[in-house]
């Protein structure tokens, strides 16, 4: 029942926030920005962590997944909830193949392609006709009944870190959790006793693009508008560095990575200036936690299991 | 038709511009220096605010040479530390690259800058040039000799060439691998600053065109493979003309992916790799 500790402490922390904050919108805005950074950053956490792909297009399929919802409810008249499953399906999906066709590339080269990808989703976007609406984007995005308030809406982004927080600690913990990151960390060695290396770490990304698509949707459906801006590559960058900060190996790590990076940005005087903020967020996570990124195939596979073996 | 390719030239010369620095710190360094396109727009930004074009271009590369310096000093740093992966270094330009892109939208706005040199084109055989062409491959085929010649005969490129080949084995002679290394990321800066100084004369340039000059510089140095400044400044030169034709006859509006598309494909084929040590499967 030990992973039921960290969702826990989530859910109870939303909860107490609540009551906290429930007069205050402009604090309930915060928070709703800080859970569906938080949604992107655990999957950071789950694609870079565990099975060791690091994405630089993380928002890329949030964006997918919240035009996907954000299509089909206003176009289509189909329910946002529908909405919701088409969103992590589509993310899941396109991630799956990306991951099929670029996890036998070198970790560079891998970086760089979902780097890539992101470009060309966003580019896709702008450049899609009436289907995205081009520059502009969507307007007037249906909000399902919990999420048109923003008591409703801090307490289902909050829920959904938690259930993902939640899944992210069954799978570092569990039989096919060691077998991704064994996968991710010796490819040779793990193909030898039989692990079919590139469907394994092809899945854990799509399990990371479907957190990153349900990311895309709640955003779209509780802003009520999206445009390709809204979910950019910066984003990509931020989710990355919010998940290196707060420690990707472990499953709440990027949630308080979030917390502690949105709350400071509240801090900035100018969005203008929050390109410059990431760049130098990401650059002393790195320098200064270096640990972390130094060797992500020699320490990480190893460490969890050495913990459990010693307590 | 020969026209867009013209075109494309200007503007593949461009890109082997910010290619040749980006494979010398490849082959020095073992990194990608992403950040090269932040430079390119800090050095062409600071260029369109000088009054006269001299001074212009001294600002433009005392500001890359500065960038450089920032760069060199983090990749100086993460190798104290013990990174010896290409990805900490890479993964930290990436931040210097959306740093960069910021200060220069907060110091010198989202307006972009364009300052033609040339107000009309002339004619050559019925063609339509602009002469801005020649003298952006003016500067890429000196700089390109100068690179080559101090490679090849003199002792700073021997230096270079044996840090390249093994940085232990360099350093145990007494080479400083390090200030080596340093001096091609300032290199890379300044390289990039004449770049984005070029790029305001050529078709102009604004504060977001970073990531797009870094990864067209990119898909410069993988195209022929990592080997060298030649082949960098050739993959640039095609970048360009494959940029230039599809924004001339891929459908309205997708001019600009088309790089970007090539460049991936050419990466998910997986033709050539940055790590031969680490292949996975």
């Amino acid at each position: 029942m030990k992973s039921l500790l960290w969702p826990t402490v989530v859910l109870v922390g939303a909860g107490l926030a609540l009551v906290l904050i429930q007069s205050d919108p402009s604090s309930l805005e915060l928070s709703r920005v800080a859970g569906i950074y938080a949604l992107l950053a655990l999957s950071v956490g789950i694609s870079y962590g565990q099975a060791g792909i690091l994405s630089l297009g993380q928002a890329a399929f949030a964006s997918v997944g919240a035009y996907g919802s954000a299509i089909v409810t206003t176009r289509y008249e189909w329910n946002p909830w529908a909405g919701m499953v088409l969103a992590m399906a589509l993310a899941a999906g396109l991630a799956y193949v990306l991951a099929r066709l670029l996890v036998r590339l070198s970790a560079l080269a891998l970086a760089l392609a979902t780097l890539l990808f992101g470009e060309l989703v966003h580019f896709a976007l702008t450049r899609g006709g009436d289907l995205t609406g081009g520059y502009i984007g969507l307007p007037g995005i249906e909000a399902p009944a919990p999420l048109d308030s923003r008591e409703g809406t801090h307490l289902v982004v909050w829920a959904v870190v938690a259930l993902v927080v939640l899944i992210a600690t069954n799978i570092s913990t569990s039989a096919e959790g060691r077998t991704v990151r064994g996968a991710a960390s010796d490819p040779v060695l793990a193909g030898s006793l039989g692990v079919a290396v590139p469907v394994r770490l092809s899945a854990v990304f799509a399990l990371s693009g479907a957190v990153a698509g349900l990311a895309g949707f709640l955003f779209a459906h509780s802003s009520g508008y999206l445009a390709p801006e809204s979910l950019s590559i910066e984003m990509s960058i931020a989710a990355l560095a919010m998940a290196v900060i707060g420690g990707r190996y472990s499953p709440v790590g990027p949630v308080v990575g979030a917390l502690v990076v949105v709350l400071a940005l509240d801090l900035l005087p100018s969005e203008d200036l929050a390109g410059l903020f990431y760049g130098l967020l990401i650059i002393a996570a790195i320098v200064l936690l270096p640990r972390g990124l130094l060797g992500i195939r020699r320490s990480t596979p190893v460490s969890p299991f050495r913990k459990k073996a010693s307590a | 038709m020969i026209e867009f390719v013209v075109q494309g030239l200007a503007l593949g010369a461009l890109y082997a511009l910010i290619a040749i620095p980006l494979s010398l710190v490849w082959l020095t360094a073992h990194t990608l220096d992403l950040a090269i396109g932040g430079y390119a727009v800090m050095g062409g930004m600071a260029f369109a605010t000088a009054s006269d074009r001299s001074t212009g271009l001294a600002l433009a590369l005392g500001v890359g040479a500065l960038c450089g310096l920032v760069s060199a000093a983090l990749f100086v740093t993460l190798r104290r530390l013990g990174a010896t992966d290409p990805m900490a270094p890479g993964l930290v330009s990436v931040g210097v690259l959306i740093a960069l892109g910021s200060l220069a939208q907060a110091i010198f706005g989202i307006d972009p800058a364009f300052q033609a040199n040339f107000e009309v084109p002339i004619e050559i055989g019925g063609v339509r040039i602009n002469p801005q062409v020649f003298l952006n491959f003016a500067a890429v085929a000196v700089i390109l000799g100068l690179i080559v010649v101090v490679l090849r005969y003199t002792g700073l490129g021997r230096a270079m060439r044996a840090s390249a080949a093994s940085p232990a084995d360099a350093s145990l002679v007494g080479i400083g691998v390090s200030r080596l290394q340093s001096l091609v990321f300032v290199l890379g800066g300044m390289l990039g600053a004449l770049a984005g100084a070029l790029l305001v004369m050529t078709s102009g340039l604004s504060f977001e065109f970073g990531l797009g000059l870094t990864l067209s510089a990119i898909g410069a140095v993988i195209l022929f493979g990592l080997r060298g400044p030649v082949t960098a400044v050739l993959g640039g030169l095609t970048i360009g003309v494959v940029e230039a034709l599809g924004s001339g006859y891929a459908p309205a509006g997708i001019g600009p992916a088309v790089p970007v598309l090539f460049v991936f494909i050419v990466l998910a084929s997986g033709v050539f790799d940055f790590d031969d040590r680490t292949v996975r499967p």
